[in-house]
């Protein structure tokens, strides 16, 4: 059974998880105006870390992250050396800054900013970055499950932040997406997010039943699916969102569950499709709410955040409000509310989505509640599934081989992809749109979803794909229009900025709404990438995974080693 | 204007990257979304930029933009009455 072992918040509002619960008792927002950037971009409203304490040798980033886990276990006991201890980081942009201010600075890679963030803790396994846009901190906690379930690790440290500076303002900025005023969750006058700064850390571990206190939470059951519908605009049918609710609700009675948190980041789209979503799922009656009235939307905290967040109000008995919540803006009837209420029941629901059209939902409960929520007491699925590879491409910037033989190509580098493009698909000019990882992963996964004798169906194909570089590529093209000369920010360029849109991309193509993740690692390490792709296969839903490599540092130097694994 | 719109269609095509099209596929009166050139919601908001970046046209609300993106026609005429560049 996974508890948690520790768990700690700092954000804007209070430097610890009973400053911010009290915070949000009083009502309390940490959302302040902002000037515009100084090149041209417009004032914004957001919530911001005042003082910015920064450790010898680190980045902002780093130091925020190192002083959230260094508080973290102050008062528990864990091996951070040993090799079954591993550091999960859960982030969108990271070092993104250095860009600017130091670009020949390799720690602008996520696997190096995280390796930094291991070595101050004397790890000896190497970290895990998980990159699923948005729903980054919600993903992490599903992949810590399955890696402690499957025997893997014995405990995870999952810390989850994000630094905002003007490479993500101006981005959301350009998508229209920033609200200039105080979110406003669900309400009829919503006019957008705000984006937030947080550091969260949760300390996971596997423990038999029985050694589990009964006021510990436990994490009951988590799934990731993607809508199979757009890269950055949410299904509006709700269907990523109510397929990852459907499976994480399995065999679960709903009228134990105190509220659905949701990610309501106050965007017109979003809240509406979550209102579908949660509807969907049948929770309409139970109540729901959202943080971003407080913090706004913290990224690669905001899952993790949320969900500390949540336990404590259930151990206090209550329902957080959502402030900024006036008049209900959705279509359907939610059970929404800006007051705290009070609340018996003790397990919850946390629902977020993020660009690449991923969607994750978890589902929490204290031990004691958990008899009066289990429906149907199936033995989870431990052991992890044995996997046949159906087929396998490799494509680099001047090779291409799929199941091992070699195939004919012409010209090398960025000229190669479009090429193929040209000769073996020919019907999709959205191609020409993306950005160079993701047209290598979807020429790789086109060639190699030829191989297959039959088509593979929506649900059953999950996306697990792994990189080192990410989009990095993509992060220098879009940094580049915002030169002070030159300051107009690109959303077709910054929406390829996060590493996940290519695993979005390659599911809306082929209509799979199974689930769809990246990771970043240092290497391409197939053990370690099997085995982490064989723990998700413990979700039960896809019978067949598109795994492997993606790496395209810059438009003309790439690989993709992609393997279709069956059970 | 029949300048304009030669020169708003090169634009177009170098900014969403319709590497596979030339100015002469786009008519001036063709749809630019739904059937048409298929362009979607990012690509409404890079127009935005496009107009305000060449022609110092400032969108803020961007569901103005379903009207004057109907067509290159239409985006002309918009950008001709309100171009401060």
């Amino acid at each position: 059974m996974i508890r948690v072992q520790a768990k700690h918040i700092a954000t804007p509002l209070g430097n610890n998880l009973a400053e911010n619960y009290q915070a949000l008792l009083e009502n309390r927002t940490a959302l302040r105006p902002y000037d515009g950037d100084s090149s041209g971009g417009e004032p914004y409203t957001a919530s911001k870390f005042p003082c910015q304490t920064v450790l010898e040798g680190y980045t902002i980033f780093e130091s925020r992250v190192i002083e959230g886990i260094r508080i973290t276990l102050q008062d528990i006991s864990v091996d951070m050396s040993s090799p079954r201890t591993l550091l999960m980081l859960s982030t969108t942009k990271g070092n993104i800054s250095l860009l600017e201010t130091d670009p020949g600075n390799e720690s602008v890679l996520l696997p190096c900013a995280a390796q930094h963030i291991a070595d101050a803790f004397g790890m000896t396994a190497h970290p895990l970055v998980v990159s699923n846009a948005c729903i980054s901190g919600v993903s992490a906690q599903v992949t810590a499950m399955r890696l402690l379930q499957a025997g893997l690790y014995d405990t995870v440290v999952i810390a989850g932040s994000d630094v905002q500076g003007r490479f993500i303002i101006s981005g959301f900025q350009s998508f229209k997406a920033l609200s200039p005023e105080p979110c406003r969750p669900f309400d009829a006058e919503r006019q957008g997010l705000n984006a937030g700064e947080a550091v969260a850390v949760m300390v996971l571990q596997n423990m038999p039943e029985e050694e589990i206190n009964d006021g510990d939470w436990v994490l009951v059951q988590g799934a990731i699916r993607n809508d199979a519908n757009h890269i950055s605009g949410p299904s509006r049918t709700g269907e990523g969102s109510w397929l990852a609710l459907r499976r994480t609700l399995e065999g679960i009675r709903t009228d134990g569950i105190a509220f659905v948190n949701a990610h309501g980041t106050a965007t017109p789209y979003n809240d509406e499709m979550e209102a579908k979503a949660i509807t969907r799922a049948g929770l309409q009656d139970l109540p729901v709410n959202g943080y971003k009235g407080y913090y706004g939307h913290t990224m690669g905290a905001a899952g993790l955040l949320e969900t500390i967040l949540s336990q404590e109000a259930i151990d206090h008995g209550t329902v957080i409000g959502t402030h900024g919540f006036r008049t209900s803006g959705v279509s359907l009837p939610l059970n929404l509310s800006a007051d705290h209420r009070h609340t018996d029941r003790q397990a919850f629901v946390k629902l977020i989505s993020g660009f690449g059209g991923c969607n994750a939902a978890v589902l929490w409960a204290v031990k004691r509640a958990l008899p009066g929520l289990m429906s149907d007491k199936r033995a989870p699925l431990y052991s992890l599934p044995q996997l046949h590879e159906a087929a396998g491409i490799r494509l680099t910037d001047s090779s291409l081989s799929v199941n091992g033989e070699p195939l004919p190509y012409v010209s090398t580098g960025r000229d190669l992809l479009v090429n193929l493009y040209r000769e073996r698909v020919g019907d999709y000019p959205k191609f020409y749109k993306m950005d160079a990882l993701c047209r290598l992963g979807f020429i790789a996964s086109e060639i190699l979803c030829q191989q297959l004798p039959s088509p593979a169906d929506g649900g059953s194909t999950a996306v697990i794909l792994f990189s080192h570089t990410g989009s990095l590529c993509d992060d220098r093209h879009y940094q580049e229009t915002l030169r002070p000369d030159n300051y107009f920010p690109s959303p077709a360029i910054f929406v390829y900025t996060l590493p996940n849109i290519v695993t979005g991309e390659i599911c809306i193509r082929n209509k799979w709404s199974g689930e769809s993740s990246m990771f970043l690692l240092h290497d391409k390490d197939w053990p370690r990438m099997e085995s982490i792709v064989a723990a998700s296969m413990t979700d039960g839903e896809a019978s067949r995974v598109l795994c492997g490599w993606v790496d395209a540092p810059d438009e003309d130097h790439f690989e993709a080693d992609l393997k279709f694994l069956t059970e | 204007m029949e300048q304009l719109k030669q020169q708003l269609k090169v634009q177009i095509i170098e900014a969403l990257n319709l590497e596979d099209l030339t100015p002469a596929d786009i008519a001036d009166d063709a749809p630019l979304f739904g059937e048409g050139l298929g362009l979607d919601s990012i690509d409404a908001l890079e127009l935005i930029m496009l107009m305000e970046k060449n022609y110092g046209i400032k969108l803020s609300n961007p569901a103005e933009g379903k009207n004057i993106f109907r067509s290159v026609s239409t985006m002309a005429d918009y950008i001709d009455k309100n171009r401060t560049k």
